[in-house]
């Protein structure tokens, strides 16, 4: 097998046998002789002081092994995804959002735990709850945070003179716009089995990354890392939530006291009340452009709501303004963005880190724009697409941007959908139209560094072990591995052993986000895969003398070899036994990124995925339902390493995105979800998705792993702002707010009706 | 027998088994707690996901929503006790399609997959979306798994399993 087929296979997920026969365990699968049952007893109130907990009578119960308070925490009692540590593991001052733990309880059974959850007295002075990010705002607020003020981050980009490019304009369009909480809704609700370890403890983790989780806990703990230890169980899906810091924490915590091991899953309610959400955003715009399109000037102010803590909010509100303009050529722009505490449910990182609610604002006012200009919209945005040699907002010069190529081949495509599709006549009030937005996004953390770590050795049986410590979360990223590796040294896919996510025997790779796994990951995967080739090759030679340029590494004899000429050929297996702890190499790769400065200048990304997604909708006036008929989606990902994945993550990324254009909202009153389960918070089904048609464009990217990029978060980030720009173009009226609800549609439909 | 329970005589993945239950106590963690048939998976616990899809007297039911002890004198069927060459097709087919991602669904996907191809020979595509549309799939957006039924579907028949 060559190169050629292993980069570009459709190779099989190895983790899929064990998934079909109901043998993967999963966190809340694992069972363990003696195990208890752990509870966590949530607050009611959003926002309260927290004057007394009583657990006496629960402690005193029979059956009950451990009662844990922010009293029983022996190190850290603060928390954080990032470098902000604010989060609790369990109240201490105050609870700051509805949900928050304020005790937990280990017992013999699950009804003894729950029991004793319910004889736990908690005394609260109630405190004003802060709801909107307006109200938080406001100078005599109610203050949420441990800092002084409720804006947990501010941050701007500065280029140019976006009000002397506003004066250059001839056309100017202003809008404001909303985008609702939204929830991961893995299948998986967050589960972890805590269990006492020779010299500390080890926790099997629903997680994107064990070695933050083992850093956060012993931190916790008050130990040193070392006597924590964490590896990701099978992961039901992430999408950029999971890793509850605090819940793993409790359960470790609960297992040192108990000293026998602890379960917790999370009942799906509690799930959606507890974890965080995509950040509700209100964005407000201006653009200008000359009458023949071209962008003068751009504003942004966004105000995202972070909840009660941190979390993701200090990384994610960044990647919203990076993408702020576009991606489009824009000379002046002044994009800005605030992260204000409010007594909801914290946001954190959702698929798309923020772009998602750009995206929709953005391109509604591309599409706004263009109507104004009484211009095409898909010439409006090939008329400012960004080129090679463009500087991005943040004056990152770019090179490999495909946009306008990718504009192009949409246009074509959506004109001969139009001429092949078979007649579909519409009734009376229904009516048809597409919608398309683009975007471009960076793979990885946000100018900082964020090396992807792994390490390779050949194993006695002649297989290649590979560690790497981000989680797989079932998209996949094992499977992309193996492929890179085999593909680096010589082998086939299924001759590379795949480990990752255990602290116990793989490195920190960082965590699974950011879209990073294939790019930054595969990249460092690649390194040491290479190199591992050039260990064999090279020991082996001087091991079994022979001239190492005439040796290659073949198939031979049921395994591979390295095969010399004129000798028989040398089995790995052979190979690993003779050199035995000489072939383990390890490596790292770093993309070459810079911080932002002040003014938001610098170059925050190595790579750059570009895309666009087109979507035909049918929209039924009377009743504001929108059927979202087809979602054509032209990517440029650089090298595809594995086909039927990449179709995975595009066709998943749009049927979420279906979602989150038409029905999901967190809905909320005084910080207590009203929707926390499938029957109100309402998911795409099998029947509510489109046809898809998928086109890559095959330009490898000079960085990449064999040039490729990634997809996860970019296969959703297009896919609402498109839909909302179908629906407009196919009824003429105007959409500023996510999701397009039946009443939604309605209302801004008769809006339409009373001003003409 | 202990307090407050009843016993239940039932036919588990082929076998006879018998089980103490509780009045209020739902198929779902009877299956996993009380046989430790941890395949059935528990998404939501109202009978929304699908997640626990078992066959009941070779029907697809959502195990969250049926009483334990109403599996009295019943077959239950689990994604453990599938086997045979019409279900190795249809797990080809999932592999072979990319239907598995997380896999959190699969198993109740699987069952209602299942459950369609017994009943239905040549299924067309939207009657494999209105079988499966009890199933919430959050990763794939549902198109590979519909191929990989429709494959299944379309395979030379194998009728080992009419028992």
């Amino acid at each position: 097998m060559v190169q050629d087929d292993i980069i570009g296979g459709s190779f099989p997920k190895p983790d899929a046998g064990a998934k079909m026969s109901g043998r993967a365990l999963y966190a809340g699968d694992m069972i363990r002789p003696g195990m208890l049952h752990g509870k966590i007893l949530r607050s009611p109130h959003a926002h309260a002081r927290v004057l007394a907990i009583d657990t006496e009578e629960a402690r005193a119960m029979p059956g009950v092994k451990a009662v844990l308070t922010s009293a029983d925490i022996p190190g850290q009692n603060r928390i954080g995804m990032t470098g902000a540590k604010d989060q609790r593991v369990l109240a201490d001052d105050k609870v700051r959002f509805c949900g928050e733990a304020v005790a937990a309880v280990a017992a013999e059974t699950k009804e003894i735990a729950e029991e004793a959850i319910g004889k736990i007295r908690v005394t609260y002075e109630q405190l004003p709850v802060l709801e909107t990010t307006d109200r938080a705002l406001e100078p005599d607020a109610p203050q949420v945070a441990d800092a002084a003020g409720n804006v947990c981050i501010h941050r701007k980009i500065v280029k140019g003179d976006w009000q002397k490019g506003l004066e250059e304009a001839d056309v100017v369009v202003r809008g404001e716009y909303r985008t609702a909480p939204v929830e991961h809704a893995y299948l998986e609700p967050e589960a972890v089995l805590a269990e006492p370890a020779r010299d500390g403890v080890f926790f099997w983790s629903t997680t994107k990354s064990v070695h933050l989780d083992q850093r956060e806990v012993a931190r916790v703990l008050g130990w040193p890392v070392e006597r924590v230890n964490a590896a990701a169980a099978e992961i039901g899906g992430s999408f950029g939530g999971k890793s509850d810091i605090a819940l793993n924490a409790i359960a470790a915590l609960l297992c040192v006291t108990a000293g026998m091991p602890v379960s917790i899953t999370y009942t799906r309610e509690e799930s959606i009340q507890v974890s965080t959400k995509r950040h509700p955003c209100v964005i407000r715009y201006i653009h200008g452009a000359r009458k023949d399109g071209t962008l003068t000037s751009v504003r942004l102010e966004i105000e995202a709501d972070s909840g009660a803590y941190t979390d993701y909010t200090s990384t994610v509100l960044p990647r919203m303004i990076i993408a702020g303009a576009g991606p489009y050529r824009v000379p002046n722009v002044l994009l800005e963005v605030r992260g204000v505490h409010t007594n909801n449910p914290i946001s954190g990182a959702m698929r798309g880190f923020g772009q998602p609610q750009v995206a929709f604002a953005c391109e509604r006012q591309m599409d706004r724009l263009a109507e104004a200009l009484g211009m095409d919209p898909i010439d409006l945005r090939l008329k400012n697409a960004l080129i090679d040699g463009d500087a991005s907002a943040t004056g990152q010069v770019l090179s490999g941007v495909t946009l306008r190529r990718i504009l192009t081949i949409a246009r074509e495509r959506i004109a001969r959908d139009e001429e092949e599709r078979p007649e579909e006549p519409l009734r009376p009030y229904e009516k048809r139209g597409w919608g398309i937005a683009a975007f471009f996004y960076g793979n990885g953390r946000t100018g900082m560094p964020n090396p992807g770590a792994a390490r390779a050795n050949l194993n006695r049986h002649g297989l290649v072990d590979l560690a790497v410590g981000t989680p797989d979360i079932g998209q996949g990223s094992n499977t992309t591995y193996s492929q890179i590796a085999a593909a680096a040294i010589g082998v086939e896919p299924e001759y590379v052993r795949v480990k990752s996510a255990d602290t116990r025997c793989t490195p920190d790779s960082g965590t699974t986000s950011g879209t990073r796994n294939t790019s930054i990951v595969g990249k460092a995967v690649q390194i040491v895969a290479e190199k591992l080739r050039r260990a064999i090759l090279t020991k082996a030679a001087a091991f079994y003398s022979f001239n190492e340029k005439e040796a290659e590494i073949r198939r031979a004899d049921g395994g591979f070899a390295i095969v010399v000429p004129g000798r028989d050929p040398i089995a790995f297996a052979r190979v690993a036994t003779d050199l035995e702890g000489k072939l383990h190499v390890e490596g790292e790769y770093d993309p070459p990124v810079t911080p932002l400065d002040e003014n938001g200048q610098g170059n925050p990304y190595a790579f750059y995925t570009y895309g666009v997604q087109c979507a035909r909708v049918r929209v039924n006036a009377y009743t504001g339902k929108v059927t979202v008929e087809k979602v054509l989606a032209v990517y440029d990902v650089g090298t595809v390493i594995n086909p039927t994945l990449f179709a995975g993550q595009i066709e998943g990324g749009i049927g979420m995105a279906v979602g989150y254009a038409l029905t999901e909202e967190i809905k909320l009153s005084r910080g207590v979800v009203q929707n926390s389960n499938f029957d109100s918070y309402i998911l795409p089904t099998s029947m509510d998705v489109p046809a898809v048609e998928i086109i890559t464009v095959p330009l490898p990217d000079k960085e990449g792993p064999f040039g490729a990029k990634g997809v996860g978060e970019p296969a959703l980030v297009p896919g609402a702002a498109a839909i909302a720009n179908a629906v407009s173009h196919a009824t003429g009226a105007d959409f500023h707010s996510l999701p397009l609800t039946l009443e939604e549609v309605t209302k801004a439909l008769e809006h339409k009706e009373a001003q003409q | 027998m202990a307090a407050g329970k009843y016993k239940v005589s039932f036919v588990l993945n082929n076998k006879a088994a018998e089980a103490l239950v509780s009045p209020d106590e739902v198929l779902v963690d009877l299956l996993r707690e009380t046989f430790g048939l941890t395949g059935t998976k528990k998404g939501c616990g109202i009978g929304e996901c699908g997640a626990c899809t078992v066959l009941l007297d070779g029907r697809p039911v959502n195990s969250c929503l049926v009483l334990a002890a109403s599996v009295d004198g019943k077959s239950v069927m689990t994604i453990e006790g599938l086997e045979g060459d019409s279900t190795r097709t249809l797990q080809d087919a999932f592999l072979s399609e990319g239907a598995v991602q997380c896999g959190y669904c699969t198993p109740g996907m699987l069952i209602s997959a299942k459950a369609l191809l017994d009943s239905r020979d040549k299924p067309s595509d939207d009657e494999i979306r209105k079988a499966i549309s009890g199933n919430i799939c959050r990763c794939t957006g549902y198109h590979r798994i519909v191929a990989a039924i429709r494959k299944a579907a379309d395979a030379p028949g194998t009728d080992d399993e009419k028992d």
